[in-house]
């Protein structure tokens, strides 16, 4: 069984952790510039104020109906995601943080009462932190996911929903609008309403060649994890407020060196995902974390959120800053099991006016495409960064070196 | 330490866990120092001392009085969000709008904040009108420069 544990409106929530008296307000967060809106409390929603709204547009409704406005706070948000997942972390030996708000976590295993399990985390995140949390627990990811959505939408279920019956399967997907499935496309939901695909579970009665003739392997796979065969190992691609790269190691990793490399390919697999969107991330999180469950090594695990000093999507820019991050995280004489890059804080790429003073490189945008054309055409990763390499011990040693004489560039902060 | 949030009586900052590890010299008597002491027993993270769960530790910087002399302008406190409150503990709560740290006692139909400094009264407010929220335990303050001039 997998469970999908999800930040109920996370930015919003994070404001409400310091300002109890929003708790029951409706609350907007504005991306940077306080261009438009990026999270809205379940209030705002109510008052029909739409993701991705310009605040220009909605200065009326905010007036009218007292809308609490809060300018994006991503040190806030990077440290809150940080200490959610390290309790979440707490329930299963294998974790997948997802976005900045939700985590995968694999239940193989854990013979308990699921819903009490849930329950148990939802509370112990709850109290520790602050904030609620809603948990979908089923089969596969992707009926966890929509496990979630139920957990979500019925505030009797106490936060929790487990899809354990064929009979639940069934009922929870006819219950959800085909276009809410995670993975389907706006466009696809658009076709398969006109064949009169109207719910998840209609999509899953699809002859399979028809699906995967239409939708592709991707769709054929989403379709196969709703019929309850565990099928989807890596994430589906969607447009994303933030794109998370983790992994657990398969051997301990002690030297900065090792974990350089890590880091380096997570934040090249974020950044091709982040120019497939067509975005550019002014801000990053990297996490590392010992192994909780060893007896002999104390438990360490930190994050850092770096303020880039222009919005990017370049793997060069990206890896580069990744690896100033890493510095003020890694401690030597421990052995890392896991680490994560997230990226954050998006602007479309298309729209972004550059600034008179610093900017991403120009070239780098020419460069990225024929490296991601290139990748995708000869398998992921036929180019890659030096840093990538196995073979760059010269490379490594001189980062290592650096490590402890070397300041900060001012433009970065650091909130650990 | 990086600051994370502000509100109009607190900086809330979140702990970071380094590795400082000093050298624990035995329980200072306050009279003369015990032969015990010229061992170093063992070594001690001032953090782990103070942070017990640093998932649900916040700390706070104080303003006001109302604590004096525990607590001035400028103390650090520690709060765990993870203890659960009994009257004894020291709590942070939310009220009126405004963050404050005061003692509490619930009778049948009454809350009591209780203050430290005598000059500050003890606040009361019947059940019904209270919306108190208990926002984690004050575990530890931190004060710097103890000095006598100071705290009289």
């Amino acid at each position: 069984m997998y469970a999908l544990a999800d930040c109920n409106n996370f930015y919003a929530s994070c404001e409400r952790v310091f300002n109890p008296s929003l708790n029951g307000k409706p609350i907007v967060v504005l991306s940077n510039n306080d261009g438009c809106v990026i999270a809205r409390s379940n209030e705002a929603k109510a008052v029909g104020i739409k993701m991705g709204a310009p605040a220009f547009q909605i200065e009326q409704v905010i007036r009218r109906h007292n809308v609490q406005v809060f300018s994006s706070n991503f040190v806030l948000y990077g440290d809150m995601s940080r200490r959610v997942m390290n309790i979440l972390s707490s329930y299963t030996p294998s974790h997948e943080i997802y976005s900045i708000d939700e985590c995968f976590l694999d239940l193989s295993g854990i013979e308990v009462d699921l819903i009490e399990y849930g329950r148990k985390m939802r509370s112990q995140v709850g109290r520790w932190t602050g904030i609620p949390l809603s948990v979908g627990i089923a089969p596969t990811k992707a009926l966890a996911k929509v496990a979630n959505r139920i957990a979500k939408k019925y505030p009797e279920l106490k936060g929790v929903h487990v899809i354990d019956t064929e009979i639940k399967r069934i009922k929870a997907l006819k219950w959800t609008a085909v276009e809410d499935v995670w993975g389907i496309g706006r466009r696809y939901a658009r076709k398969l309403r006109t064949m009169e695909v109207n719910t998840a579970y209609d999509f899953t009665l699809l002859p399979e060649s028809l699906v995967r003739s239409m939708m592709t392997v991707v769709g054929r796979n989403l379709q196969k994890d709703l019929q309850g065969i565990p099928t989807i190992e890596m994430e589906i691609p969607e447009k994303k407020q933030s794109i998370a790269t983790t992994r657990s190691f398969d051997r301990d990793y002690n030297t900065f060196g090792d974990l350089h490399e890590r880091i380096a390919t997570f934040t090249m697999l974020s950044a091709e995902k982040l120019r497939g969107q067509q975005s550019m991330c002014r801000r990053m999180m990297l996490f590392i974390e010992t192994n909780r469950f060893n007896d002999k090594e104390e438990f360490y695990a930190n994050s850092v959120v770096l303020k880039l000093p222009f919005p990017t999507s370049s793997s060069l820019e990206l890896a580069g800053f990744a690896v100033t991050g890493l510095r003020s995280i890694f401690r030597a004489d421990k052995h890392y099991k896991r680490a994560g890059v997230i990226l954050l804080d998006f602007v479309d790429a298309n729209e972004y006016q550059p600034s008179l003073f610093f900017n991403s490189n120009p070239k780098h945008r020419k460069l990225m495409e024929t490296m991601d054309t290139l990748n995708h055409k000869y398998g992921k990763t036929l180019v890659r960064l030096a840093s990538q390499d196995e073979l760059t011990h010269k490379m490594r040693r001189r980062h290592l070196s650096q490590a402890y004489t070397t300041s900060f560039n001012e433009l970065i902060e650091i909130n650990f | 330490m990086g600051k994370i949030f502000s509100t109009s009586d607190f900086d809330f900052f979140s702990p970071e866990m380094s590795g400082l590890e000093l050298p624990f010299v035995g329980e200072i008597a306050c009279g003369f120092p015990s032969p015990a002491d010229d061992f170093l027993q063992e070594n001690l993270d001032i953090n782990k001392l103070l942070v017990k769960h640093p998932d649900a530790t916040f700390y706070a910087v104080a303003r006001g009085y109302s604590l004096a002399p525990l607590v001035y302008p400028g103390s650090i406190l520690v709060i765990d969000r993870s203890v659960e409150w009994s009257s004894d503990l020291l709590a942070c709560c939310f009220i009126d709008g405004e963050f404050t740290t005061k003692w509490i006692r619930k009778t049948d139909d009454k809350i009591q904040l209780i203050p430290l400094n005598p000059d500050f009264p003890t606040l009361e407010y019947s059940l019904e009108e209270a919306e108190i929220y208990i926002w984690g335990i004050v575990t530890s303050i931190i004060n710097n420069n103890v000095r006598l001039s100071r705290l009289q």
